[in-house]
């Protein structure tokens, strides 16, 4: 199974009181990066078959745009292992319950995304580091135990090259 | 005078057109007064997905074509251009006509039951705090306002997910109009039940989302919202020969459909004209393809109200199929096979017939071996699991058709899940679509021969639409047949191509070619003054080759029946030409699906049931089988019972006149009045029901006036 790490995009500051702060919003700045990774992830000809969210706002935002810009037509599942407190077990219980299909997207929050990351691609009891930054996605290929790291890309280095290129990297369909 | 060719274009129906006039034909279901209130919804909802399949396919289609510089049309004489305009035109028509039922009809009716679907302004206090909640809880998360600039290039729009566009103003800056844009995931119902105690209340999801992201645009002024939807190009373009694995390169395609072209935008009406200019720039439309509409801009939406509510008054009476009954001396079904065939006609006898002639053959140790194709199955499949059950102890082999429109993804499901579990999976052949319905076992019998039994459907494995489509299945232990079913496997499994596949028709080899036969065969018998008549049921006519031999069978004397629920090229009552032919299209409760073939054959009457329609993709692209019904009691009871109720239906009924166009079979020609249906009219599909639980007898079909005068006009001429 192929499973892309996402990190939510910009979202300003965190806040003291923690129930607006599951309610705290992507910002402009946010809602651009999620544009980048889209198209970016897009052009790259990503399929998943299920994307999958923590409960915070930034994070269904994210994985709203990201989905909405990969063509994903499933429904966006919400599911609490990937809350800013969950646990690595509780995260691997979700990989086992969507074990079967090709490709997920997962969407959560630092630093246990990133924690859950170097994890999964490293020998058990190990942790590689790992660092995602907000809006950077990671590709991982895994296999029955674990996982190779095949790439991270963050809105920083898609904005550079989008810039770099003449064009858009949006794909444009060549068919009525 | 030199009579005019048969290929002259005047006598030939334009598809795309008879096709609309078949969604019309829904339509009139969900207009017609005589229908419960629920299942009129239940018909426009349905008028309203075909109308999106309608676009996704045929007029992306027409709309490619076009663009690649073609503009030759089909039999019909329409250059594309042409077909385009009148599809424009029809089209525009008949959504008006789709609100017009919805607004002035069937809301206001279904208020009166206290099922209301609800504006934002018509809620009460308890409704409006839920309102309120359910935005904050369920929605807030899911939305994110993204404002259209050219640093902020237009988020993607999905094939048929709901949007809402905004035209928003820079509080205190300019006088410049931004284009804000939100986009709906798929996590929340597209229509949400009201807490309410007495009565059914909804509201439309685009409601609330346009009143909520409205909130979400801090520092802009709104000026205009709308709901919209864009229906993309939803054709599969697939280069087969190239593929190195088939279903991999439809998994690859499935995921680009969803990136296919725009070819309609739906939009409310009262949406502002900027929005439209903009947002058609933006799916570069032209303006025919805009449809402004008076309502939700997702009617088949509405199929949720029926869902969601009870009133079992305003719905059809459920009814008990009939189930199998063996005889007292077969022990189990294999013993009442050898003993004769079985004939079963959904949904008035029990699909579990065939369920369990699958499952029963997944549990038991006598049988060998299991071969079966899968077109479309339906989610909870009991069929799927049995194989996989069986594949544990014999050899079991499934023919999936990952093609089959639309049910590509479950069907690559299946065909994973059923190669787990070992069963052999093929994927059919290379340019073209399995549509056979074959399952074939092999049994050693208590009596120590190896036999055969064979299942041959008309109607797909799935018991899903087997409650809703009409379909025949037969099962035999026939040795001939079996035989050659086990060669039509072969064919799909290792492409071995056989001379003969008798006594079945199968298409893409000989189908086509024996029905030209048969035809003629009836036109020879005409001309030497034997009995002929041919009665033919399919879903659509289009084959122009078949349609040039039917009408030279009616040029010879051969009375034709048709009956064609869907798509007819076919122009009856030409004279000199087709004036023999009938055409008839039923729509009603359930959905026509049975294909049968009858001919006379001066006497020795042929009766052929199987999956093919008289269209060039079903005679040349699939493979399809036809199987003869050799029982004389089961051609009785295909003649005298099914076709005889079918032709003498007068309240379901429409009939083709000669300018294309269709009149119920109550209406007189001609009268334009929308008289009354008659009191004592004949429903064949409630009359099968009828039939199924005892409560009529075949007495009860009313003997066809016509058909005694036409008995006497054969007399006449002969």
């Amino acid at each position: 199974m192929i499973v892309y790490f996402l990190r939510h995009a910009n979202a300003g500051n965190h806040l003291a009181n923690p129930k607006k702060d599951e309610k705290r919003a992507l910002d402009k700045e946010g809602i651009e990066q999620c544009g980048y990774v889209g198209r970016a992830l897009a052009a790259l000809d990503v399929q998943v078959d299920t994307v999958i969210s923590s409960p915070l706002k930034r994070a269904t935002q994210t994985a709203a745009l990201v989905g909405n810009e990969l063509g994903h037509e499933g429904k966006l599942q919400i599911d609490p292992a990937l809350r800013p407190q969950a646990t690595f077990a509780e995260f691997r219980k979700l990989l086992d319950k969507y074990a079967r299909q090709e490709a997920i997207m997962v969407v959560g929050h630092n630093p246990n995304l990133s924690e859950f990351l170097g994890r999964i691609i490293s020998d058990a009891g190990c942790e590689a580091a790992a660092e995602l930054r907000k809006g950077a996605v990671a590709k991982v290929e895994l296999r029955r135990t674990s996982g190779s790291l095949q790439w991270v890309l963050t809105p920083k280095i898609l904005r550079t090259l989008h810039a770099a290129a003449a064009d858009s990297s949006r794909p444009k369909s060549s068919r009525k | 005078m030199a009579r005019p060719a048969l290929d002259t274009p005047s006598y030939y129906l334009n598809r795309e057109l008879s096709w609309l006039q078949f969604n019309h034909r829904v339509l009139d279901e969900a207009r017609d007064p005589n229908n419960p209130l629920l299942e009129r919804l239940k018909f426009l909802a349905i008028s309203a997905s075909n109308l999106d399949e309608f676009f996704e396919v045929r007029v992306a289609g027409l709309v490619q074509q076009i663009e690649d510089g073609f503009n030759e049309g089909a039999a019909d004489g329409l250059t594309l251009a042409e077909e385009r305009d009148r599809i424009n035109q029809e089209t525009h028509d008949f959504v008006d006509k789709q609100y017009d039922c919805w607004n002035g009809h069937l809301r206001p009716r279904l208020a009166e039951h206290g099922i209301r679907v609800l504006g934002l302004h018509e809620l009460d206090s308890t409704a409006k705090s839920f309102v309120e909640e359910y935005c904050e809880k369920e929605l807030d998360p899911l939305l994110t306002p993204v404002t259209v600039d050219p640093a902020h290039p237009f988020p993607r729009v999905i094939n048929k997910a709901l949007c809402v566009a905004f035209l928003l103003r820079r509080r205190r800056r300019s006088a410049l109009t931004y284009t804000g844009v939100v986009t709906v995931p798929r996590a929340l119902p597209r229509l949400i039940r009201l807490p309410s105690e007495t009565t059914a209340d909804f509201i439309f999801l685009a409601d609330l989302v346009a009143f909520h992201a409205a909130r979400m645009y801090h520092g802009y002024d709104i000026v205009s919202s709308a709901a919209f939807r864009v229906t993309r190009n939803s054709n599969l373009y697939l280069a087969e020969e190239e593929a190195r694995s088939l279903l991999e390169s439809v998994r690859a395609e499935l995921h680009n459909r969803r990136k296919g072209d725009a070819v309609r935008m739906e939009i409310e009406a009262d949406a502002d004209p900027e929005i439209i200019e903009r947002l058609r720039g933006v799916f570069e439309l032209d303006s025919w393809q805009v449809f402004s509409v008076n309502g939700p801009v997702n009617l088949s939406r509405l199929f949720n109200v029926y869902e969601q509510t009870e009133h079992p008054e305003l719905k059809f009476k459920t009814f008990v199929p009939r189930e199998l009954r063996l005889t007292a001396k077969s022990s189990d079904l294999f013993e009442e096979l050898r003993r004769h065939d079985v004939v079963l006609h959904h949904p008035y006898d029990s699909y579990d017939s065939v369920i369990s002639f699958i499952e029963s053959a997944s549990a038991d140790d006598r049988v060998l071996s299991i071969k079966q194709t899968l077109y479309r199955t339906n989610e909870h499949s009991l069929i799927v699991p049995a194989l996989i059950a069986a594949a544990a102890k014999k050899e079991v082999t499934a023919v999936v058709e990952l093609k089959a429109r639309f049910d590509e993804a479950s069907n690559i499901k299946w065909a994973r899940d059923l190669e787990d579990a070992g069963v052999q999976v093929f994927h059919g052949l290379v340019g073209l679509k399995t549509h056979c319905k074959l399952s074939l076992l092999v049994r050693r019998d208590p009596d120590g021969v190896t036999r055969r039994y064979a299942h041959i459907g008309t109607g797909n494995y799935n018991a899903t639409t087997a409650r809703i489509y009409t379909d025949l299945s037969l099962l035999t232990a026939d040795a001939e047949i079996t035989s050659s079913v086990h060669d039509v496997f072969s064919f799909l499994t290792a492409y071995a191509e056989n001379p003969s596949y008798d006594p079945l028709l199968v298409a893409p080899l000989d189908l086509a070619e024996k029905i030209l036969q048969l035809i003629e065969r009836e036109a020879h018998h005409a001309r030497e003054g034997n009995p002929a008549r041919i009665i033919a049921k399919m879903n659509a006519l289009l084959d122009k080759k078949t349609i040039m031999a039917l009408y030279q069978a009616s040029q010879a004397g051969v009375e034709i029946d048709l009956l064609v629920r869907g798509i007819c090229a076919l122009r009856p009552g030409i004279r000199g030409v087709s004036d023999r032919i009938r055409v008839r299209s039923i729509v009603g409760r359930f959905l026509e699906h049975s294909r049968i073939f009858y001919f006379a054959n001066s006497g020795e009457e042929e009766v052929y049931i199987g999956s093919a329609d008289w269209m060039p993709r079903n005679l040349y692209e699939r493979v399809e089988v036809l199987v003869p019904l050799k029982d004389p009691m089961l051609r009785e009871r295909i003649r005298h019972e099914i076709l005889e109720a079918y032709l003498a239906d007068n309240l379901k009924t429409r009939v083709l006149m000669r300018d294309g166009n269709y009149r119920r079979a109550w209406q007189s020609p001609g009268s334009k009045r929308m008289t009354k249906p008659p009191a004592n009219g004949f429903n064949a599909q409630e009359f099968l029901i009828a039939l199924a639980e005892g409560k009529e007898t075949l007495q009860d079909i009313p003997m066809l006036p016509s058909k005694a005068r036409r008995r006497a006009l054969v007399l006449k001429e002969r």
